[in-house]
Protein backbone atom coordinates (compact mmCIF):
# COMPACT_ATOMS: atom_id res chain seq x y z
CA UNK A 1 0.00 0.00 0.00
CA UNK A 2 1.11 2.90 -0.94
CA UNK A 3 -0.45 5.61 0.66
CA UNK A 4 -1.99 5.80 4.31
CA UNK A 5 -4.01 8.72 6.88
CA UNK A 6 -1.55 10.49 9.30
CA UNK A 7 -2.94 11.96 12.53
CA UNK A 8 -2.98 15.47 12.88
CA UNK A 9 -0.34 14.99 15.24
CA UNK A 10 3.62 14.44 14.87
CA UNK A 11 4.56 11.36 13.27
CA UNK A 12 5.26 8.49 15.88
CA UNK A 13 8.18 6.44 15.29
CA UNK A 14 5.43 3.35 14.68
CA UNK A 15 3.78 5.88 11.93
CA UNK A 16 7.35 6.53 10.19
CA UNK A 17 8.08 2.91 10.35
CA UNK A 18 5.10 2.06 8.35
CA UNK A 19 6.10 4.93 5.73
CA UNK A 20 9.85 4.03 5.73
CA UNK A 21 11.62 2.48 2.40
CA UNK A 22 11.79 -0.88 2.45
CA UNK A 23 15.53 -2.35 2.93
CA UNK A 24 17.08 -3.64 -0.18
CA UNK A 25 16.18 -7.48 -0.01
CA UNK A 26 13.56 -7.29 2.54
CA UNK A 27 10.01 -7.48 1.92
CA UNK A 28 7.78 -4.39 2.79
CA UNK A 29 6.94 -6.67 6.03
CA UNK A 30 10.02 -6.73 7.44
CA UNK A 31 10.43 -4.83 10.43
CA UNK A 32 12.86 -1.48 9.25
CA UNK A 33 15.29 0.63 11.59
CA UNK A 34 14.72 4.31 12.14
CA UNK A 35 17.81 4.93 10.01
CA UNK A 36 15.57 3.28 6.47
CA UNK A 37 13.02 6.35 7.26
CA UNK A 38 13.48 8.45 4.38
CA UNK A 39 15.10 12.04 6.21
CA UNK A 40 13.16 14.54 3.81
CA UNK A 41 9.26 13.10 4.56
CA UNK A 42 10.60 13.23 8.51
CA UNK A 43 11.33 16.92 8.18
CA UNK A 44 8.78 17.66 5.93
CA UNK A 45 5.84 16.22 8.62
CA UNK A 46 7.54 18.07 11.10
CA UNK A 47 7.01 21.55 9.11
CA UNK A 48 3.70 20.73 8.15
CA UNK A 49 2.79 19.88 12.18
CA UNK A 50 4.20 23.31 13.34
CA UNK A 51 2.78 25.27 10.10
CA UNK A 52 -0.82 23.37 11.60
CA UNK A 53 -0.44 24.41 15.19
CA UNK A 54 0.99 28.06 14.68
CA UNK A 55 -1.59 29.65 12.48
CA UNK A 56 -0.84 33.23 11.37
CA UNK A 57 -3.23 36.13 10.16
CA UNK A 58 -1.75 39.24 8.57
CA UNK A 59 -4.94 41.53 8.44
CA UNK A 60 -4.81 43.26 4.52
CA UNK A 61 -2.20 40.52 3.56
CA UNK A 62 -3.07 37.08 4.68
CA UNK A 63 -4.41 34.30 6.74
CA UNK A 64 -2.32 31.54 6.51
CA UNK A 65 -4.33 29.39 9.40
CA UNK A 66 -3.98 25.72 7.90
CA UNK A 67 -6.49 23.48 9.56
CA UNK A 68 -5.98 20.63 10.48
CA UNK A 69 -8.50 18.42 7.85
CA UNK A 70 -5.40 19.77 4.94
CA UNK A 71 -2.48 19.39 6.94
CA UNK A 72 -4.07 15.74 7.25
CA UNK A 73 -4.79 15.72 3.36
CA UNK A 74 -1.34 17.05 2.49
CA UNK A 75 0.78 14.21 5.25
CA UNK A 76 -1.19 11.82 2.77
CA UNK A 77 -0.34 12.72 -0.41
CA UNK A 78 3.39 13.10 1.04
CA UNK A 79 3.43 9.88 2.33
CA UNK A 80 2.14 7.87 -0.76
CA UNK A 81 5.58 9.67 -1.77
CA UNK A 82 7.70 8.32 0.96
CA UNK A 83 9.86 6.15 -1.33
CA UNK A 84 11.36 8.57 -3.45
CA UNK A 85 14.82 9.91 -2.04
CA UNK A 86 13.95 13.56 -2.39
CA UNK A 87 15.83 16.58 -0.74
CA UNK A 88 14.00 18.23 2.06
CA UNK A 89 11.40 20.43 -0.10
CA UNK A 90 10.37 24.27 1.48
CA UNK A 91 7.24 24.08 3.46
CA UNK A 92 5.19 27.55 3.30
CA UNK A 93 2.10 27.99 4.42
CA UNK A 94 0.06 30.00 1.29
CA UNK A 95 -3.06 32.31 1.61
CA UNK A 96 -6.18 30.63 1.90
CA UNK A 97 -5.44 27.83 3.82
CA UNK A 98 -3.00 26.13 1.43
CA UNK A 99 0.04 24.39 1.83
CA UNK A 100 3.28 24.67 -0.54
CA UNK A 101 6.04 22.79 -1.12
CA UNK A 102 9.24 23.59 -3.37
CA UNK A 103 11.68 20.49 -4.09
CA UNK A 104 15.02 21.83 -5.95
CA UNK A 105 17.95 19.92 -7.64
CA UNK A 106 20.54 22.74 -9.09
CA UNK A 107 18.50 24.65 -11.37
CA UNK A 108 15.38 22.23 -11.27
CA UNK A 109 12.38 23.00 -9.03
CA UNK A 110 9.38 21.45 -8.32
CA UNK A 111 6.49 23.15 -6.90
CA UNK A 112 3.22 21.90 -5.14
CA UNK A 113 0.35 23.07 -3.77
CA UNK A 114 -2.12 21.42 -1.80
CA UNK A 115 -5.45 23.28 -1.42
CA UNK A 116 -8.12 23.07 1.05
CA UNK A 117 -10.40 21.28 -1.24
CA UNK A 118 -7.88 18.14 -1.78
CA UNK A 119 -6.88 19.01 -5.03
CA UNK A 120 -2.98 19.44 -5.70
CA UNK A 121 -1.34 21.35 -8.72
CA UNK A 122 2.53 21.28 -9.58
CA UNK A 123 5.04 22.82 -11.47
CA UNK A 124 8.10 20.92 -12.52
CA UNK A 125 10.40 23.94 -14.01
CA UNK A 126 14.18 24.84 -14.92
CA UNK A 127 14.34 28.21 -14.32
CA UNK A 128 11.62 30.19 -16.82
CA UNK A 129 11.41 26.69 -18.71
CA UNK A 130 8.00 24.53 -17.24
CA UNK A 131 9.12 20.87 -17.83
CA UNK A 132 5.92 19.70 -16.69
CA UNK A 133 2.60 20.65 -14.61
CA UNK A 134 -0.31 18.90 -13.66
CA UNK A 135 -3.22 19.18 -11.22
CA UNK A 136 -4.93 15.83 -9.22
CA UNK A 137 -7.61 15.33 -6.94
CA UNK A 138 -7.48 13.26 -3.63
CA UNK A 139 -4.42 11.00 -3.47
CA UNK A 140 -4.03 10.03 -7.39
CA UNK A 141 -0.79 11.12 -7.01
CA UNK A 142 1.23 9.22 -10.13
CA UNK A 143 1.42 12.34 -12.20
CA UNK A 144 3.61 14.18 -8.73
CA UNK A 145 5.58 10.98 -8.87
CA UNK A 146 6.63 10.56 -12.15
CA UNK A 147 7.28 14.53 -11.98
CA UNK A 148 9.47 13.87 -8.69
CA UNK A 149 11.53 11.25 -10.45
CA UNK A 150 12.08 13.46 -13.11
CA UNK A 151 13.43 16.58 -11.06
CA UNK A 152 15.79 13.93 -9.87
CA UNK A 153 16.90 12.08 -12.88
CA UNK A 154 16.73 14.68 -15.42
CA UNK B 1 -14.58 36.06 -9.23
CA UNK B 2 -14.77 39.91 -8.48
CA UNK B 3 -15.17 42.16 -11.21
CA UNK B 4 -12.38 43.99 -12.93
CA UNK B 5 -12.34 47.37 -11.66
CA UNK B 6 -11.25 49.55 -14.85
CA UNK B 7 -10.17 52.21 -12.53
CA UNK B 8 -7.22 50.39 -11.26
CA UNK B 9 -4.82 51.61 -14.86
CA UNK B 10 -2.29 49.06 -16.03
CA UNK B 11 0.36 51.14 -14.88
CA UNK B 12 -0.58 51.04 -11.01
CA UNK B 13 2.05 49.66 -9.19
CA UNK B 14 1.33 47.35 -6.37
CA UNK B 15 2.97 46.05 -3.38
CA UNK B 16 2.53 42.00 -1.90
CA UNK B 17 3.90 41.64 1.29
CA UNK B 18 6.00 38.94 1.51
CA UNK B 19 5.58 37.77 5.29
CA UNK B 20 6.27 34.14 5.00
CA UNK B 21 9.97 33.22 3.71
CA UNK B 22 8.76 30.74 1.38
CA UNK B 23 7.69 33.51 -0.83
CA UNK B 24 10.72 34.44 -1.54
CA UNK B 25 14.24 32.89 -2.35
CA UNK B 26 17.47 33.25 -3.45
CA UNK B 27 18.06 32.00 -6.92
CA UNK B 28 21.82 32.49 -8.13
CA UNK B 29 22.03 34.82 -5.28
CA UNK B 30 19.80 37.27 -6.26
CA UNK B 31 16.45 37.22 -4.56
CA UNK B 32 13.06 36.15 -6.40
CA UNK B 33 9.64 36.16 -5.31
CA UNK B 34 8.16 32.90 -5.25
CA UNK B 35 4.59 32.23 -6.64
CA UNK B 36 3.41 30.84 -3.40
CA UNK B 37 3.43 34.59 -2.68
CA UNK B 38 0.20 34.36 -5.14
CA UNK B 39 -0.81 30.89 -4.72
CA UNK B 40 -4.19 31.04 -3.01
CA UNK B 41 -7.24 28.78 -2.27
CA UNK B 42 -8.93 32.48 -2.26
CA UNK B 43 -8.16 35.72 -2.75
CA UNK B 44 -4.85 37.71 -3.00
CA UNK B 45 -4.37 40.70 -1.06
CA UNK B 46 -1.86 43.75 -2.13
CA UNK B 47 -1.93 47.28 -2.05
CA UNK B 48 -1.40 50.55 -4.23
CA UNK B 49 2.59 51.46 -3.89
CA UNK B 50 2.42 55.23 -2.54
CA UNK B 51 4.48 56.47 -0.18
CA UNK B 52 2.05 56.76 2.40
CA UNK B 53 1.31 53.32 2.16
CA UNK B 54 4.92 52.28 2.36
CA UNK B 55 4.86 53.44 5.73
CA UNK B 56 2.09 52.31 6.81
CA UNK B 57 3.14 48.73 5.83
CA UNK B 58 6.38 48.87 7.43
CA UNK B 59 5.50 50.15 10.66
CA UNK B 60 2.49 47.40 10.33
CA UNK B 61 4.85 44.42 9.57
CA UNK B 62 8.36 45.94 10.15
CA UNK B 63 11.51 43.51 8.72
CA UNK B 64 8.82 42.21 5.82
CA UNK B 65 10.02 42.52 2.49
CA UNK B 66 7.42 43.28 0.12
CA UNK B 67 7.19 42.49 -4.22
CA UNK B 68 6.26 45.15 -6.79
CA UNK B 69 4.75 44.22 -9.60
CA UNK B 70 1.90 46.43 -12.27
CA UNK B 71 -1.67 46.04 -12.50
CA UNK B 72 -1.11 45.68 -16.19
CA UNK B 73 1.12 42.24 -15.32
CA UNK B 74 -1.76 40.69 -13.55
CA UNK B 75 -4.36 41.35 -15.47
CA UNK B 76 -2.65 39.68 -18.78
CA UNK B 77 -2.62 36.56 -16.55
CA UNK B 78 -5.96 36.26 -15.84
CA UNK B 79 -6.42 38.21 -12.69
CA UNK B 80 -8.74 40.60 -11.86
CA UNK B 81 -8.34 43.71 -9.51
CA UNK B 82 -10.86 45.25 -7.91
CA UNK B 83 -10.53 47.26 -4.52
CA UNK B 84 -11.49 45.83 -1.49
CA UNK B 85 -11.48 48.80 1.66
CA UNK B 86 -13.67 46.12 3.50
CA UNK B 87 -10.98 43.59 4.90
CA UNK B 88 -8.47 46.61 5.32
CA UNK B 89 -7.59 47.33 8.96
CA UNK B 90 -8.11 51.29 8.09
CA UNK B 91 -10.22 50.87 5.74
CA UNK B 92 -8.01 51.81 2.58
CA UNK B 93 -9.55 51.86 -0.87
CA UNK B 94 -6.10 51.33 -1.77
CA UNK B 95 -6.36 47.75 -0.68
CA UNK B 96 -6.64 45.42 -3.89
CA UNK B 97 -7.47 42.34 -4.12
CA UNK B 98 -6.08 39.45 -6.90
CA UNK B 99 -9.37 37.37 -7.68
CA UNK B 100 -9.32 34.66 -10.47
CA UNK B 101 -11.37 32.02 -12.52
CA UNK B 102 -8.44 30.07 -13.80
CA UNK B 103 -8.09 26.56 -12.71
CA UNK B 104 -5.67 24.99 -10.47
CA UNK B 105 -3.55 24.20 -13.27
CA UNK B 106 -3.63 27.42 -15.00
CA UNK B 107 -3.87 29.65 -11.75
CA UNK B 108 -0.55 27.66 -10.36
CA UNK B 109 1.20 28.79 -14.05
CA UNK B 110 -0.41 32.54 -13.30
CA UNK B 111 1.13 32.97 -9.98
CA UNK B 112 4.54 31.21 -11.09
CA UNK B 113 4.41 34.26 -14.45
CA UNK B 114 3.21 36.78 -11.89
CA UNK B 115 6.01 36.12 -9.65
CA UNK B 116 8.52 36.24 -11.73
CA UNK B 117 7.48 39.57 -12.61
CA UNK B 118 7.49 41.05 -9.67
CA UNK B 119 10.05 42.97 -8.25
CA UNK B 120 11.44 41.88 -4.51
CA UNK B 121 12.12 44.88 -2.13
CA UNK B 122 13.99 44.40 0.60
CA UNK B 123 12.94 45.33 3.94
CA UNK B 124 15.38 47.93 4.39
CA UNK B 125 15.05 49.66 0.91
CA UNK B 126 10.90 49.73 0.81
CA UNK B 127 10.52 51.47 3.85
CA UNK B 128 12.49 54.05 2.30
Amino acid sequence: MRSAAFSPTPPTEPDLRRHARPRQGHSQLTQVQPSDISPWLYTTLERIHEIEKNPRTYPGVADLTVKSETAMHARSVLASLFSLDLPNPTVTPVSGGALGFAWSVGTRELEAVVYPDYATSFILSDGDRIIVDGTFEQNKTASLEEALTRLLRE
Amino acid sequence: MRPDDPGISGDTPLLRALVDPGWWKLEAGVARVTSFAFTSGDEVSCYIDTQKRRITMAERYPNVPVGRFLALAARSLGFSLSSDPEHDPDGSPEHIVLTTALGRNQHHKACRSLARNTVFIPFEHFRG
